[in-house]
């Protein structure tokens, strides 16, 4: 049932038909709406869950693409009512790397980074617990082509048209709200968060399988050019 | 729409089966793919996924009126999607809050007051949510009275609701309007509903609901496309719909059959250029009328204690009185010499296992073929479509 779950949920990561239109398509996009991309990331390197013991972790497929991230959660009791919170905070150090590629050695200020602190929510029912909460989402994005558009761009018009757009530093603020369930039992747990990025319009959600050392999941970005997401987080 | 008011009914079934004070939540994601094939189109392969969450909670609010007050949350992918939806791009995210609220008058009849919201975005490809040319917000406002005696209840209500589309705009009618010099036109599609709803329910060995809604649209600035421009007649809208579903629960299966059959009539008349130079008009008169015939056949194996296997095969079929579908060579002209039909029939197998008592999987897998004489390409009346998903959904 494990296998065929992974294999459902992960399959149309890799069912795109054209790998590399994929790519420029992803790039195009990332420079008409770098947001959405900070977005995501930050959803990927935090967790805001309602989980009863102090979390830092990070998630280890987006160290291997050159993001750094951690994440703190711990919790507070206030009466009956528990408390969660803490920050996620990542630095993408290697999209500095796309200055390797011909053609682009020219492109200057290249950052992005951000962090999301949070508050969650949640109350004991039985079984389960259920839990409300909202983060704001800050990030920093900058990039500047304008001088390999001026480089390799010959036709003036053309030339002129696409500059505009080839120059972003941007720092972006978005709150967000999320509810979900979480089961704990013994020392993994299971959960369910869906969310709503207020300002962008955008759905979020995840499912995430947790262990004492190892927690998996995966995110939904309906709004995304990259649809899902998987992670697999360490925690300390 | 049928997901929809399942889950709707759903919430109703389970929260009246417990007498006091009572929290009910669902969260669920599905992913999937979709494999379409579109006749003279080649074959299509896309993900699709789907996010649900409901909040539901009823109480006391005083000595003897029951409140009950429901949050929806909706998001839908593209796809079929076990039959809920034939659309193969476009994608809808709904917001629905419903308060209701039970005063018992004896211990037979009870009076329901309700009002409910819905706003749903409709997103046809790349556009923001908020920009959606279909999106739509309702209002309504409700009052049923019930009468149960042992195993039998009758209702019936009444229904007010207010349908607005916020960013809707028809700049072909629009144009031709102009062209004609009808300045008076309006292509506002806001329209006022009102309801009428009767309906028997029998709980013994097995379940029967029979439902007849009986719906009326105004449209206050919506003029119909006369013939002659001089008209200024409102558009309106005739609907009745009857529902029939049957349950049966035997030890180790189960089996649902359910039919709604609905006749829709309207004034509502197509016009459309189709030929600039000349401005060629086509007009189809009483283009929206027809009789609709949705049926489904749920039958239900409990494999254990914490898995089902179900079978779903479900079939439908629209037949229009008046329309004529287009030409399939291009030209966008109507075909007069036909009338147009739409069928479409398909089956879903799932599989559903639970676990920790609030988890369950369920992998899924549908077929549906849609057969039309609207051969126009850009129609999609005639296809076939797997679709393979899986489901994950929290549940307290």
């Amino acid at each position: 049932m494990r296998v065929f779950f992974l294999l459902c949920m992960l399959l149309p990561v890799y069912i795109f038909p054209s790998f590399e239109g994929d790519f420029y398509k992803t790039l195009s996009d990332f420079v008409r709406n770098p947001k959405m991309f900070f977005l995501d990331l930050e959803t990927d390197s935090e967790n805001n869950l309602a989980l009863s013991k102090t979390d830092i972790s990070t998630n280890l497929l987006l160290q291997i693409l050159g993001v750094l991230n951690l994440s703190y959660n711990t919790r507070y009791k206030l009466n009956s009512l528990d408390i969660n919170f803490g920050s996620g905070l990542w630095y993408f150090w290697s999209i500095k790397l796309i200055k390797n590629i011909d053609g682009l050695e020219n492109a200057k200020d290249i950052n992005m980074f951000g962090f999301s602190p949070f508050i969650t929510l949640s109350k004991d029912l039985d079984n389960i617990r259920f839990f409300v909460g909202t983060k704001l989402s800050i990030g920093y994005v900058s990039f500047n082509f304008r001088d390999v558009i001026e480089e390799q761009v010959s036709d003036k018009t053309l030339r002129d048209m696409i500059k505009g757009s080839s120059y972003v530093k941007d720092l972006y603020f978005d709150p967000a709200l999320f509810t979900g369930m979480i089961i704990e039992k013994d020392d993994s747990y299971k959960s369910i968060q869906i969310g709503y990025n207020i300002l962008n319009s955008r759905i979020f959600a995840k499912l995430v399988f947790g262990g004492p050392t190892f927690s998996f999941f995966i995110g939904f970005y309906p709004d995304s050019p990259i649809v899902i997401h998987p992670g697999l987080n360490i925690s300390f | 729409m049928r997901l929809f008011c399942t889950i709707v009914l759903f919430i109703f079934i389970t929260v009246f089966s417990y007498s006091s004070s009572l929290f009910l939540s669902k969260m669920s994601i599905e992913q999937g793919f979709n494999l379409n094939k579109v006749d003279n189109l080649k074959y299509d392969l896309n993900s699709s996924n789907s996010i649900n969450a409901y909040f539901a909670y009823k109480d006391y609010i005083t000595k003897d009126i029951m409140g009950l007050f429901v949050y929806n949350f909706d998001y839908s992918g593209p796809g079929i999607k076990g039959g809920t939806a034939n659309n193969f791009t476009s994608r809808t995210l709904d917001n629905f809050f419903l308060s209701k609220f039970f005063y018992p008058l004896d211990n037979q009849f009870t009076l329901e007051f309700k009002a409910d919201f819905l706003y749903e975005f409709y997103n046809t490809g790349s556009e923001k949510w908020t920009e959606g040319l279909y999106n739509f917000g309702k209002v309504s406002l409700g009052s049923d009275i019930s009468y149960k005696k042992n195993d039998i209840v009758l209702r019936s209500g009444v229904g007010l609701s207010y349908v607005w589309f916020p960013n809707y705009t028809d700049l072909e009618t629009e144009a031709l309007n102009m062209i004609e010099g009808n300045f008076a036109s309006s292509i506002n599609q806001n329209f006022i509903q009102l309801s009428l709803n009767l309906g028997f329910e029998l709980n013994s060995s097995f379940n029967l609901v029979i439902d007849y809604f009986l719906l009326y649209r105004f449209y206050p600035d919506l003029y119909i496309n006369s013939e002659s421009i001089l008209d200024k007649e409102k558009q309106y809208d005739l609907i009745n719909v009857l529902k029939i579903e049957f349950g049966f629960d035997f030890k180790k299966t189960y089996l649902n059959i359910g039919s709604n059959l609905s006749y829709y009539n309207s004034n509502y008349n197509y016009r459309k250029i189709v030929d600039f130079s000349t401005l060629k008009i086509d007009f189809n008169k009483d283009y929206l009328d027809y009789i609709n015939l949705d049926t489904y056949f749920q039958f239900g194996i409990y494999v254990s204690s914490s898995s089902v296997l179900e079978f779903n095969p479900y079939l439908g079929y629209k037949k229009y009185f008046k329309r004529h579908p287009l030409k399939n060579d291009g030209s966008g002209e109507l075909d007069f010499s036909k009338l147009e039909y739409d069928l479409y029939y398909g089956a879903s197998l799932s599989y559903n296992y639970i676990t920790d008592e609030v988890l369950s999987f369920k992998p899924v897998y549908t077929i549906q073929k849609g057969v039309s004489n609207n051969k126009y390409i850009m129609s999609g009346g005639n296809y076939i479509s797997h679709y393979i998903g899986f489901k994950v959904s929290f549940e307290y």
